[in-house]
């Protein structure tokens, strides 16, 4: 019976009054402070469990490692295990611009650079354009015609080796920077591999050299070195590209009769061309298709039309400069190539797995990098550009090279903005602030549904007062 | 050296009619209060009733009576049937209103700045912590004034 009065003693609630001295004062503040340091501390301790139990992969894995959002900026990605891409993004007026250079940090650098750009058309179409180089083609110019001849169909051929480079001994990279020339912005940035171990392998068949085959001897090539200039001027960009190619020095254990005395250089390229519409591509002012096209053709200038629009040129007219005793300009020869002028198997051997590995990367960023879907077909072996760039007098020497290529943008249109990355500091105070509320929710409603009292209860008061 | 003698503690219970009556003498912002309005404001049928209720209040020093037979608060104490509220000008507002309405207000802020980031798990968790505890003090601040105490308004006639 004690014990059940007790019971019911206990649930009325205590008041003190208050006319009383301040010993009666502080033991309510000091407890309240204990009460608010507890709350704080739970607080801390749950944003923390539960910072730790969400999925945080999944924070990260939504926003790219280019900072889409910024102007410009260059850096490192993990492409693949023990292989990096060094790049340079450049997102101005709408257009994003993306520079890929493999390389490794644990091994040898291979040697492949990619270059693309997407941007909206005056159509508003979204198209995106990209180039990289995919061998290095050693021919002998038998008819003088300044480029390499070959039809795999009928088996016939000038190559006379193919320049792999396998390995650069060092990696140097010129992150970009944005300067003013004329008034209107540049930004210009590049890389370097240096001492590159190449391969010279012999042009026979089945692979002629493109997959692999039999080796005929091992070069250096001094260094190749790639720098970009990229322009805004109205409603068009210009990407100048400076190809720099050191001397290549043949191995010391060269067999008699290898040599590049009197060979020439084709430089061959493959284009990615995207759009979510209707593209063709057209070279001196004829349709051209590498995939359909059986002959190759001289061009002075390939474009690519979206809609019938033109939203890309290669300006191919120019001359490159061999560093031989004097350094002396020659006219550099376009050809826009059919698929034949390859061996079927070409890049299928393990020398090109760096460049699947880019081109699956890209497929993977595209969305982000140029806002088409990732459904996209990337394809080097499917590309409606196959084109070379050929230095007819060469004979293994230094040499430099600037072609240009253009994009026609539409009149500021900006449709695609890259995703904005996650705000983690708004994130977490957020999360802190959420926890603390409920860990406060909690408390208060536990004290607060003791208040609430039936009409019943008596009101139990202990008052105070000072022994006067 | 003589020590100090601790405070004096007097236990006392009152019931909640007397509490009630005492929150409408505190509620009306110092006022003294009349018998009359006391009687209206509880519903009672009589002054009688009205004036027990208050003898025991002025026994325990709570209130006071004037010369004139009215009544004020002598001694301000917090009382359990409104500790969930304050008396703002005469009306009982709910405590968790305040809070409620921060957290929503924080809860809006945070939907404005990660409403484009709701693909993410964290964000949509931060923003579900957020407007969880707003909801809650919402529902509690209902739950409170579902009960608070109710005069009569004929005594503010």
């Amino acid at each position: 019976m004690k014990r059940a009065f007790d019971m019911i003693e206990q649930r009325f609630e205590r008041i003190e009054l208050y006319r009383a001295p301040t010993i009666l004062f502080h033991r309510p503040i000091m407890q309240k402070r204990r009460q608010v340091l507890t709350l704080m501390q739970a607080a801390i301790i749950l944003s923390v469990m539960i910072v730790q139990t969400l999925p945080l992969d999944l924070v990260s894995a939504q926003s790219s490692s280019i900072p889409l959002s910024q102007e410009f900026a260059s850096g490192d990605l993990q492409v693949s295990t023990y292989l990096e891409a060094w790049y340079t993004w450049i997102n101005v007026n709408g257009t994003h611009t993306i520079f890929l250079a493999l390389h490794s940090q644990q091994a040898q650098s291979p040697v492949f650079a990619f270059v693309g750009q997407a941007y909206n058309t005056s159509s508003g179409s979204r198209v995106f354009v990209g180039n990289a180089m995919l061998a290095m083609e050693v021919y002998n110019d038998t008819n003088k015609n300044g480029f390499l001849d070959a039809n795999y169909g009928t088996g016939s051929t000038e190559l006379k080796y193919t320049l792999i480079m396998n390995a650069s001994q060092t990696f140097t990279t010129n992150p970009v920077h944005k300067t003013s020339i004329n008034g209107s912005p540049h930004y210009l940035w590049g890389i370097t591999y240096g001492s590159v171990q190449a391969i010279l392998i012999k042009a026979i068949a089945p692979d002629y050299g493109y997959g692999g085959g039999i080796m005929a001897t091992d070069a250096i090539i001094d260094h190749v070195a790639m720098f970009y200039d990229y322009s805004l001027s109205g409603n068009t960009t210009f990407l100048k590209t400076s190809y720099n190619i050191g001397n290549v020095t043949l191995a010391s254990w060269t067999p008699p009769g290898v040599t590049l005395q009197g060979l020439s250089l084709s430089l061959l390229h493959t284009t990615l061309s995207v759009s979510s519409k209707q593209l063709t591509v057209t070279a001196s002012n004829s349709p051209y298709d590498s995939q359909v096209n059986t002959t190759p053709s001289l061009v002075n200038v390939a474009e690519v039309k979206v809609d019938n629009i033109l939203a890309y040129e290669f300006r191919f007219k120019d001359n490159y400069t061999l560093f031989q005793n004097p350094a002396t300009s020659y006219p550099a020869v376009y050809l826009a190539s059919p698929s034949n002028s390859l061996p079927t198997n070409a890049f299928q051997g393990a020398w090109y797995d760096p460049l699947l590995r880019v081109q699956n990367y890209v497929q993977g960023q595209l969305p982000d990098i140029a806002g088409l879907p990732a459904t996209s077909t990337f394809d080097y072996s499917r590309s409606k550009l196959l084109y070379r760039i050929s230095y007819p007098t060469w004979s293994g020497n230094a040499l430099t090279h600037d072609p240009t290529y253009v994009a026609h943008l539409g009149p500021g249109t900006v449709t695609t903005s890259p995703p904005p990355s996650l705000p983690t500091t708004i994130l977490a105070v957020a999360v802190f602030t959420g926890v603390l509320a409920l860990v406060v929710a909690v408390h208060s409603f536990s004290r607060s549904r003791k208040h609430r009292r039936s009409a019943d209860e008596l009101e139990n008061l202990e008052l105070s007062s000072n022994p006067e | 050296m003589a020590r100090a003698s601790p405070a004096q503690v007097t236990s006392v219970k009152l019931s909640e009619t007397a509490m009630l009556i005492y929150v409408y003498i505190q509620s009306r912002s110092g006022d003294s209060v009349r018998l009359r309005d006391i009687q209206r404001a509880m519903n009672f049928s009589s002054p009688s009733s009205a004036l027990f209720h208050l003898q025991k209040l002025e026994s325990v020093g709570l209130v006071q009576k004037d010369n004139v037979g009215d009544y004020r608060i002598k001694t301000r104490v917090r009382v359990s049937l409104v500790r969930n509220f304050l008396i703002i000008k005469g009306t009982l507002i709910p405590r968790h209103v305040f809070y409620a309405s921060a957290t929503t207000a924080v809860s809006m802020m945070y939907f404005v700045l990660l409403g484009q980031f709701l693909s993410s798990p964290i964000a949509i968790v931060a923003l579900l912590l957020n407007a969880g505890s707003a909801a809650a003090f919402w529902y509690e601040s209902w739950q409170d004034w579902k009960t608070r105490p109710r005069f009569s308004r004929r005594s503010e006639e």
